[in-house]
């Protein structure tokens, strides 16, 4: 990286195992970045915490995903199952 | 990544699998023309092989999608060198499965009249038929089973996108890997997301084949109607399945050399789930003679004295030797631990479980309330043909994209890491080679007597 360039979008750094990985990783949360994101062949659970990521809306996702088919099918089911208009 | 070359014997399976696929082909097209009088189902023995089959084929299934889903939910590290290779497993024999309810309807290509669609008739599925929840609960199944499937494979995707060396493998690998860079923000959607899946597939393992067993429960007649048919049905599909993926990993891991990584103490848990379930499944048998005669009731009684001294009672005492007292050889580690012993085990097993499904549909129907119904079931020579080809299996190939990794979570190894990380990842290309069982017991001497 030359002194001059003007454009430094960020830093990559690579490190020999998941411990050094997490405390860098801490470390950079420590001292106040945010857009920090890192990377493994394999799941390092430490490491989500340490970058900030707290939150997926998935689970909520497939709730309300689960609880509209459920009903929906079971509306259908019942609803169209049978006979709702008399002669 | 270890990346092998295809050895000989995968072209010979290949071949021959092949072989039986077109002949399978031959025989549906056929069944097309003719209908499924050439199964033998007549009346009264209206349902025959192709349900057989059927629940057969399911059942088998379920025992992958429970190493998958409930071994994970259990938190089961046993479950890692095999799950991916079972998922598979599930879902061809899903596919397998769901052929049979297609092909067995009198006019198969009114199939998507099974489906709710709005349509000019003016009429819905009648959604009271256990039929119906079948195709729902079958369609869910599979569904869900090919998006744990899939989900599972993402990074191994990536893995093999990032290691492709012609560019049109790049393209495909890197479709297929949906974008993953190993971000720690993927790990954990993918942890969760995986979570997620395992936990809507583990009711599924019991509810489908609940739903599949109604099937029979539903019913009135003597043997049918039974409320002992959930869990029966259910541990019997994991006991069928767990045969099923035993059989084709003992020759996989010997031809591919895996031994170290699908290792004896993963042959003797899955040989321990198949003793459990087989007990259960023993149980369910004993308390079904247990019914039919506690009962009181004529025709629960005639049902279990035909079964043990009627004309199909050589299936029925098979079964018991099957399903009964061959499991019970599982106690003893020596014979788990012997694989060869173990694989036949596991024929025997398979066989058992066919024949479980052969006495309850068949004894049932060929002699329930009314004497002047009663007949046999016997499928024409030309039938008989066909009807092998009915429970041949189809041809999977999975071929180089098969992953099976060391450990889905909490995997930390330095050494791992230090030699790049994804030492452990391991590709190997399958091919699922489903033979035929030839269900030639009896079948020889079996004559049709209608009326």
């Amino acid at each position: 990286m030359k002194k001059t360039d003007p454009h430094l979008y960020g830093i990559m750094a690579q490190f020999d195992n998941p411990s050094a990985l997490v405390a860098a990783a801490r470390e950079t949360y420590e001292a106040g970045y945010r857009q920090i994101n890192g990377y493994s062949p394999f799941p390092i659970e430490e490491l989500t915490e340490a970058i900030g990521f707290r939150r997926t809306a998935l689970p909520v996702i497939v709730l309300i995903g689960g609880i509209i088919g459920g009903l929906g099918g079971f509306l259908h089911a019942v609803l169209d199952g049978s006979d709702r208009l008399s002669d | 990544m270890l990346k092998r070359k295809t050895p000989i014997s995968w072209f010979i399976g290949f071949a021959v699998s092949f072989a039986l696929f077109q002949l399978m082909l031959l025989a549906i097209t056929k069944l097309l023309f003719v209908g499924i009088g050439l199964w033998g189902v007549n009346v009264p023995v209206a349902w025959g092989m192709d349900i057989l089959n059927f629940v057969w084929w399911i059942g088998i299934g379920h025992a992958g999608t429970l190493i998958s889903a409930i071994l994970l939910l259990l938190r089961q590290k046993w479950r890692t060198s095999i799950n991916r290779f079972a998922e598979a497993m599930t879902l061809f024999a899903v596919a397998q499965a769901g052929m049979y309810p297609i092909m067995h309807l009198g006019r198969p290509w009114l199939a998507y009249w099974l489906f709710p669609y709005p349509n000019t008739m003016g009429i819905w599925p009648q959604f009271r038929s256990p039929l119906m929840w079948d195709v729902f609960a079958v369609s869910t199944y599979a569904t869900v089973s090919a998006v744990f499937w899939f989900v599972g494979l993402i990074p191994d995707f990536a893995t093999l996108r990032d290691r492709a060396k012609s560019k049109p493998f790049q393209m495909i690998y890197g479709m297929l890997a949906m974008g993953w860079r190993g971000s720690a923000r993927h790990w954990h959607r993918y942890e969760t997301a995986y979570l997620l899946l395992a936990g809507l597939a583990t009711p599924l393992v019991l509810s489908v084949h609940t739903i599949v067993s109604f099937d029979f429960a539903v019913g009135i007649i003597p043997g049918w109607h039974a409320t002992i048919f959930p869990p029966y049905f259910v541990a019997g599909a994991i006991y069928a399945g767990f045969a099923m993926v035993l059989l084709l990993t003992i020759p996989l891991r010997k031809i591919y050399g895996l031994e170290s990584f699908i290792t004896m103490r993963h042959m003797h848990n899955m040989a321990k789930v198949m003793l459990a379930t087989g007990l259960i499944v023993f149980y369910g048998y004993l308390m079904e003679a247990f019914f039919g005669w506690y009962s009181g009731n004529h025709y629960e009684q005639f049902m279990i004295w035909n079964r043990m001294h009627g004309p199909y009672a050589a299936y029925y005492w098979a079964l018991i030797f099957c399903n009964g007292f061959t499991p019970q050889l599982l106690w003893f580690k020596k014979i788990r631990g012997n694989l060869l012993f173990l694989w036949l085990i596991c024929i025997v097993v398979s066989i058992g479980m066919w024949l479980e499904r052969f006495v309850i549909v068949v004894t049932s129907l060929h002699r329930d309330y009314l004497p002047s119904s009663w007949g046999m079931y016997q499928p024409s020579p030309v039938g008989l043909v066909h009807v092998h080809r009915h429970h041949r299996i189809l041809l999977c190939v999975a071929v180089s994209v098969y992953s099976l990794p060391a450990d889905d979570f909490d995997f930390r190894d330095a050494d791992d890491s230090a030699r790049g990380g994804s030492g452990r990842r391991i590709v190997v290309g399958f091919v699922f080679v489903r033979m035929t069982r030839d269900m030639a017991i009896g079948q020889y001497h079996l004559r049709q007597q209608v009326g």
